[in-house]
Parts: C-alpha cells; sequence; structure tokens
C-alpha cells in the first residue's frame, strides 16, 4: 500500500503571503522497507594463533514476511577483517563508522520487453520469507558482545515524475526513503566490543543506593554473573576500579549471590573517600579487565546523602 | 563654518548601518565614512566571513514572494538583517535629523554562479524602502529580505535634507550566499559530471561532507561492481561511470533549471528546490545498466544518502536520474 502526502502549495505571492494553498501535488510514497520478520542467529569462535573472533551470521525471514530481505548490517566500534559474503551478495562498510554492511547485489538484467526507467531489479539472493541464509561473517579481535543489527527488506526506488516531484519525496518521505539506518529494521546480536557490559550493584541487597561523598568507610560493589559472564572466574580483582577517582578495591574480592540468582557474584569494598563521589551524583561505574585482558564497564544508579549546605 | 561649506556644495554622505550586533560594513571605504571603533570592529569581522567580494552577507531566503515559487514544498524560510540607513556630517560623524530616506537594490548579472543574465533576477527589498528617519536616533531602520537567488545585490542609498539638499548616494554589495559550500572536482574516480546551461560548471558545489562522499560513492561502486563481474554475475564489461548532473551552485541558493533539463526556460524559478544548500545531487541513472543497480544503491547507502527517488521524463528520457539527499 502506498502511502499517500498531499502537499499543498502556494503559486503567488499572494498566496505565500497569506499562506494559503492554490494548487496541491499528490506524493506517492514507497513502502517501508521493514514489512519482514527477522532474526539473526551468531556463532562466534576464536582462533589462539591469530588472537582473532570469527563472527558468523545467518539471517532467518519468517514465513510472515511480505518483502524478501535485502540488505543485513552488523554495526559495532572497531575495524574489522576478512568479511565474507553469501553467493550473490556483496560487502561493503559505511564511510566513517565500523558498520558491515551486506546486500544482494546480484540482479538478472531488464528483460527485453521491459522498459529502463531507472528502476533497481531485485537480487537474485535475497533472503525469501520462510528461509534462512548463511554465509555472512567476519574477523575481528575484539570479543563478543551485545551490539546492533539492521536489516532492509526490499523495495524499488521510489518514483517521481518531475524534478520537483523527486526532490519532495525526498523532503516528505523520511520513513520510506530515509537513510539506511533510519530505515532499517534494528535489533541486537552478537559482535565485537570494545569492553564487556557487565551488571554491577552498588551496595547489594537494598535501594535506592545512598552514599554519603563525606564517609570514611567503604562501598560494597558486586559485579553479577549472568548466563553469559561469570564474575568471578572472569575478572582479574587486580584491575577493578570504581567511581569518578577509579578508586581501587580494599581487598581482592570475594564470591557472594548477592541478588539469590544462584550465579556466584564477585563483591569489592572501595574507600569512599577515593572513590571520588561527590554530592549530586546519580550514577557510578565500575571499570576493569577480564583475565584474559578484555574490559569490562558498568553502571548503576546512586542518591548521595548528607550533602546540606 | 566647514560644515555650511560642506552643505552649500549639496555634498552630505548616505550611510547604512547593522545594529551593533550584526556584522556589516558601513559603505566602501573609498567613501570615507566614519564609524565608531565598536562598528568599525563588526564591519572588519563581515568583511572576513563574506565568500564573496561584499560589505556585508545573508543567507539566501527560500520562497521569497517575489521568486514566485511554484512547487517547493520547502518551508518558507525569509532570511531577513534589520539595517539602519541615515545620512551624516562627514565632519561630525553624526546622522543628520530630518532626512528622508531611499533605499534601491539591483542584482549583479554573473554572480553567485548565476551565468544567464535573464531580466528580473530577485534582488530581495528593503521594508520600508523610504522613509524619514527617526526623531529618536536620525536613522531610518529598515529590514532587508534576501532573495532566493545567491549572488551579489548592490544597495544603493539615498537622501534628502529637509530642505532639500541631497545627500551624496552610496552603494553597499549586499552577499547572498550559503557559506561553506565547496566544489566536488569535475571528475574523479568513477565519476564524471555535466555543467548546467546558465551556470557552466558552477553546479558542482556541496557542503564538504556530502563533497567527500559524492567522490567515495563511485570508488566503493567501483569495488562492488568489480566482485560481481568476478564472481560472474555480471559479464565482463567496463564499469560504468557515474555521472552526476546537478549539486549545488557555487554559493547555494536558488538552482534555476527547467524541468526537462534542456536550457532555462524558466529563469529564477524552481524546480531544484532540493538544490539549494548542497546536500542534494541527482545521479544520471540511465548510464548505469540494471544489473549494476543494487550494488550503487548499497554504495548510496554507505556514503550517507538517502534512499533515491527516481525521476523519469518520458520526454526527454535523457534526463532520468536518481535524486540523492544527504542523510
Amino acid at each position: 500500500m502506498r502511502d499517500i502526502i498531499r502537499v499543498f502549495l502556494c503559486v503567488s505571492s499572494w498566496c505565500l503571503l497569506a499562506g494559503m494553498p492554490a494548487f496541491s501535488q499528490t506524493i506517492a510514497c514507497p513502502p517501508a522497507p521493514t514489512m519482514f520478520i527477522a532474526s539473526i542467529a551468531t556463532s562466534v569462535s576464536f582462533d589462539a594463533s591469530t588472537n582473532l573472533y570469527t563472527y558468523r551470521y545467518t539471517v532467518s525471514s519468517a514465513s510472515t514476511s511480505q518483502q524478501e530481505i535485502s540488505d543485513f548490517a552488523v554495526d559495532f566500534a572497531t575495524p574489522t577483517s576478512g568479511i565474507a559474503s553469501p553467493t550473490g551478495w556483496t560487502s561493503s562498510v559505511f564511510a566513517d563508522r565500523n558498520t558491515v554492511h551486506w546486500k544482494a547485489t546480484a540482479a538478472a538484467p531488464l528483460a527485453a520487453n521491459q522498459s529502463d526507467v531507472g528502476q533497481v531489479p531485485p537480487g537474485l539472493y535475497q533472503v525469501t520469507p520462510g528461509t534462512s541464509l548463511s554465509g555472512f561473517s567476519f574477523q575481528n579481535p575484539n570479543p563478543p558482545g551485545p551490539v546492533n543489527y539492521y536489516a532492509l527488506g526490499f523495495v524499488d526506488v521510489a518514483a517521481a515524475d518531475t524534478e520537483e516531484t523527486a526532490e519532495n519525496t525526498s523532503d516528505n518521505c523520511a520513513g520510506t526513503v530515509g537513510g539506511f539506518f533510519d530505515l532499517a529494521v534494528r535489533g541486537t546480536t552478537q559482535g565485537p566490543v570494545q569492553f564487556i557490559p557487565v551488571q554491577i550493584d552498588i551496595k547489594p541487597g537494598g535501594t535506592p543506593n545512598a552514599i554519603n561523598p563525606a564517609d570514611k568507610g567503604v562501598v560494597p560493589v558486586a559485579i553479577l554473573s549472568s548466563g553469559s559472564f561469570n564474575a568471578p572466574a572472569s575478572v582479574d580483582p587486580a584491575t577493578v576500579r570504581f567511581g569518578p577517582a577509579a578508586a581501587a578495591p580494599t581487598d581482592g574480592g570475594h564470591t557472594e549471590d548477592v541478588n539469590n540468582d544462584g550465579l556466584p557474584d564477585l563483591v569489592f569494598q572501595f574507600p569512599t573517600p577515593a572513590t571520588g563521589i561527590v554530592c549530586g551524583d546519580t550514577s557510578e561505574t565500575l571499570t576493569g579487565k577480564t583475565l584474559s585482558g578484555t574490559s569490562i564497564k558498568g553502571s548503576d544508579s546512586v542518591v548521595t546523602v548528607k550533602c546540606g549546605k | 563654518m566647514g560644515r555650511k561649506w560642506l552643505l552649500s556644495l549639496s555634498v552630505i554622505w548616505v550611510g547604512i548601518l547593522l545594529p551593533a550586533q550584526l556584522c556589516m560594513a558601513q559603505t566602501n571605504p573609498q567613501t570615507g565614512i566614519q564609524m565608531d571603533q565598536a562598528q568599525t570592529q563588526a564591519a572588519l569581522n563581515a568583511l572576513a566571513s563574506c565568500a564573496q567580494n561584499a560589505d556585508f552577507c545573508a543567507q539566501p531566503s527560500i520562497q521569497s514572494p517575489e521568486s514566485q515559487v511554484g512547487s517547493c514544498t520547502a518551508s518558507q524560510q525569509l532570511q531577513t538583517t534589520p539595517l539602519a540607513a541615515f545620512c551624516f556630517d562627514p565632519f561630525t560623524g553624526q546622522p543628520i535629523p530630518g532626512v528622508t530616506i531611499q533605499l534601491t537594490v539591483q542584482a549583479e548579472d554573473g554572480t553567485g554562479g548565476h551565468v544567464h543574465t535573464d531580466p528580473g533576477r530577485p534582488h530581495g527589498d528593503f521594508n520600508p524602502a523610504s522613509g524619514l528617519v527617526s526623531p529618536t536616533d536620525n536613522l531610518l531602520h529598515t529590514v532587508y529580505t534576501s532573495p532566493d537567488v545567491s549572488g551579489i545585490v548592490d544597495a544603493t542609498i539615498s537622501g534628502t535634507l529637509s530642505n532639500g539638499t541631497p545627500c551624496f548616494p552610496t552603494t553597499s554589495r549586499i552577499g547572498i550566499e550559503t557559506q561553506g559550500l565547496v566544489a566536488v572536482p569535475a571528475s574523479g574516480t568513477g565519476y564524471g559530471t555535466t555543467p548546467s546551461v546558465g551556470h557552466d560548471s558552477n553546479n558542482l558545489f556541496a557542503n564538504p561532507s556530502v563533497a567527500t562522499n559524492l567522490q567515495r560513492l563511485p570508488v566503493s561502486f567501483d569495488i562492488l561492481a568489480q566482485a560481481l563481474i568476478t564472481a560472474g554475475f555480471i559479464s565482463s564489461q567496463p564499469i560504468p561511470t557515474v555521472t552526476y548532473t546537478s549539486l549545488s551552485l557555487t554559493y547555494g541558493g536558488l538552482f534555476d533549471v527547467a524541468s526537462l533539463g534542456t536550457s532555462i526556460t524558466n529563469p529564477w524559478h524552481p524546480p531544484h528546490c532540493g538544490h539549494r544548500a548542497g546536500t542534494n545531487a541527482d545521479l544520471r541513472i540511465k548510464d548505469i545498466p540494471a544489473q549494476f543497480r543494487p550494488a550503487l544503491i548499497q554504495s548510496i547507502l554507505d556514503s550517507h544518502f538517502t534512499m533515491p527517488v527516481k525521476t523519469e521524463n518520458p520526454s526527454f528520457p535523457g534526463a532520468t536520474h536518481w535524486h540523492l539527499k544527504a542523510n
């Protein structure tokens, strides 16, 4: 279904001054390239000889999808290498960002009886509804973490019969003629991250996490384990720091299941004066590294108390 | 004594001033107009910031009444500049009371990237364009509304004292311009361009990031197209050259071109509303065989342009192009 936008325009200076429409122009926006349901399966392997992770993706389209998937991209923060594509797809990287973009670019030529009006033929190897496509992969030195993926459904370019209609279509059909990241369906998958995001719990066992910046005691902070992250087994205690002043812990940490999820968490004590927490802070961050050297980072909310004038 | 002598010669200088917070060159320095230090500094700043050789500069409007816009849906953006005109005594430097000021404007042919000299070039307007100076400060407070068309507009200020003595008229050059546009080379790796009728090759300007991406796009396309040929999806053949037909003019503003793309049959008028600010480009698509177009789309998106819109004119299919807009 085509989205119709009616734009009122003026043809005389009187009209401009009076703000009255004198005639209208009909703009036909193309369908949004989002009429599909995608799911992404990721597998990650690590090669110790090259120190590189290989990320492999399989793109699946639900049988109820109304469009074939023509574009797939994974967005992350570090340069990558060794990009491989499925048959009939080509890969590229967006200008000024480390987003790997695959597109089903192998297409049939126009049929002999088909007029060339500047249209785009569909890719021969697009992901059709109810099917999956593997073969998207790349290598990266950074470990896996949550990253965004993007996908587009195939839609021919919008058509206009005049220059001004083309320009007005660009201006008025932002939802269907926009840029890649504005148009695409976005989701989360696994990809290279510069640090592993971890969950932390400041002053475990209660909320709010009230902190008196003038206190001379310690602030307990737990690094929580999850199904994919074992804090006690992964974190290098010597690297853990907390607060704006990056305070070092008073000890090497201890194991405790602070949130009763059955997983052992790692709890550190930080001297409050060394944390650099000041009145008005609303969030504090813990940083560190895993035993394999990958950075970790997590934040939790705080409420500063006894900050009267 | 000196003042009487001057008046007897009927030579009273006329100038035009911007308010102190705005930048402006009062008049051509040869006229000997005196300004206080703050105004002088403002004037110098204005001179330094104008891309054209002008006394002061202003952004082009969009859909000013005189452009008689027909179909551009861009939001109306009238660019206005408050000014104060006056007639002053060169010995005291003070505006003279009781003077009636007249302001006229004339656009200069051949400026702003427009080579064509069709009559009726928009020049903007003063409002009011004439009147008695204010009794409180002896200035005629007025507002200049920029035309849609970039280039140089000459503003001539004349005046008459209450006793009928004429003031010596002066002319200020107003530079109508969108600043910061840069020229995209007429050709480069994987691309070429076409000049615009009536604008020579002044149609190849864009803001810096767009200019960079317009040059990156064909390089990216070349790589993808070569990959498709190498993989056997497209028969071995030269990779088609990307041709840009219109970007923006040297100083932005209205880019008048006929809808057929053959000549300027409607000078000083849209269409081409989108080509005012260095962010849009037309790409001739008939040069790119259909099998290459998915790869071209990939390069367009990678280069941070929106999905293109095709314009096909059956009466002039050679003008078929994709309209690109920076994202």
